[in-house]
């Protein structure tokens, strides 16, 4: 168990090295921060939960800078379309943020937030699957292996119809970039993380590729890019609200920095393609978890304002009251025996097992996601290894 | 304990402790490959890529 010096609280170090590591593979393959599988798994080990996603975001910021390095060599960065996308990006996350700070004002943030992201969610899902579909027929009518898919309808649409000058030549994509186009997907991704208050990797690796045209690697690694900086800007804003726990990071940066060398040098051994299956796989779970959120939010209005307030009259600071909330025994010992309110414990366990499944289901998801990438790397490793002493052989 | 005093200093040093830890060990996995002589330097293979551009 380590301290930690911001909340207050003691931690177990293995379960953050363990999230740090998972999300550092499944990170490093897809280009993205992993908010959704950190946040509701840290949960469930019971760290302070206002603190979650500012350390959260601030993991980030190590780890995106060791993914980048690798992808880097890799030639995956298009350091142009990302610094262009960032300045239509910021531009989005200010103006999305005005509006959900709006909804938070009417009292509809949060059922607002949840029901777009999983509509978001599932359309990514769903278009990313049937295009693997179509892409798996395409491979049986004509008996080849397709890798990737570069460009679609729509980022034809948009380059076309925004091809106004300046365009440049990207190297890293082999491919004519409008800076109006990249502005605009920039602008489009940043509205939605803005609004739902996310760093949008999830969104962003998708536009890069059905918006842009960019192919799969090439996305990956320049979202990793942008990343750097969306989540150095998050990891400030949280810092200054003091909502961070930098000793809680460091330690999950451990974990991420080996993760995110498994996760980068699989994207090596597996075809664009593969990338999209598993990403939409990754939506589908994402999804699930902002849903079981959902409905554990139905129980809390029934007892959080009334034992926040009761805590605060007790003595305890806003991190251990965050830490408390998630306690069986505290709560059964507070709701029942102090306030005698039973109806707040009954409401709380539903809120608590639904909170606690979904942490369990991205802790499986993320998991199982992290072998699936691991096993294909020893199997590409393998493959060339194979190929090389073949090689070697013919020669000889 | 900066959190208290001076959010800005606060803000300012986590985003530096990350920076440093993250380029270090960035640069420590690249030492490690190095190490163990893995040599780790599809769209440009024709025929592999289906092109809609």
């Amino acid at each position: 168990m380590v301290h930690m010096p911001v909340s207050g609280v003691d931690i177990a170090i293995w379960p953050l090295l363990l999230i740090g590591f998972t999300v550092g593979v499944v990170g490093g393959f897809f280009g993205i921060g992993g908010a959704w599988l950190v946040t509701p798994t840290l949960n469930i080990f019971g760290f302070p939960m206002i603190y979650a996603v500012g350390t959260d975001m601030t993991h980030l910021v190590g780890k995106s800078i060791i993914s980048t390095m690798r992808h880097w060599k890799f030639g995956h960065v298009s350091v142009i379309i990302a610094f262009i996308m960032l300045i239509g990006t910021f531009s989005g996350i200010e103006a999305g943020a005005q509006i959900l700070r709006y909804l938070t004002k009417i009292g509809q943030a949060g059922v607002v937030v949840r029901y777009l992201y999983i509509v978001l969610l599932l359309a990514i899902g769903f278009f990313m699957l049937s295009e693997y579909l179509k892409v798996r027929k395409i491979e049986k009518e004509k008996g080849t292996k397709v890798k990737d898919v570069v460009g679609t309808g729509w980022s034809r649409w948009i380059q076309e119809t925004l091809n106004i000058w300046p365009v440049f030549y990207c190297k890293t994509a082999k491919m004519k970039v409008s800076l109006w186009a990249s502005l605009f997907v920039g602008v489009i991704t940043g509205f939605c993380a803005g609004i739902l208050g996310v760093g949008g990797g999830i969104l962003r690796v998708p536009a890069l590729i059905y918006l842009m045209g960019v192919p799969t690697k090439i996305a990956v690694g320049t979202d990793l890019f942008e990343v750097m900086f969306s989540g150095a800007y998050g990891c400030f804003t949280y810092s200054l609200k003091g909502g961070v726990e930098l000793l809680g990071a460091v330690i999950m940066l451990l974990g991420a920095a080996v993760g995110a060398q498994f996760g980068t040098v699989c994207t090596k051994y597996v075809y664009g393609i593969t990338i999209r299956l598993v990403f939409c796989m990754a939506t589908f779970l994402c999804c699930a978890s902002v849903v079981m959120k959902q409905i554990a939010s139905y129980y809390e209005p029934v007892y959080k304002k009334g034992i926040e307030a009761l805590l605060k009259k007790e003595g305890f600071s806003a991190g251990e009251i965050s830490a408390l909330i998630y306690k069986k025994d505290a709560m059964y010992h507070y709701m029942v025996e102090v306030a005698n309110r039973p109806e707040w414990y009954a409401a709380f366990m539903k809120n608590y097992i639904w909170t606690m499944t979904g942490g369990y289901l991205m802790l499986a998801a993320a998991t199982g996601i992290c072998t699936y990438i691991i096993i294909q790397l020893f199997a590409g490793i393998a493959r060339e290894k194979r190929e090389r002493e073949l090689a070697a052989r013919v020669k000889a | 304990s900066l959190s208290k005093t001076s959010p800005l200093a606060y803000a300012g040093m986590t985003i530096l402790t990350m920076v440093v830890i993250g380029a270090v060990l960035g640069g420590l996995a690249d030492l490690v490959f190095k190490a163990l002589k893995i040599d780790l330097g599809e769209y440009e293979e024709e025929g592999a890529v289906i092109k809609q551009h």
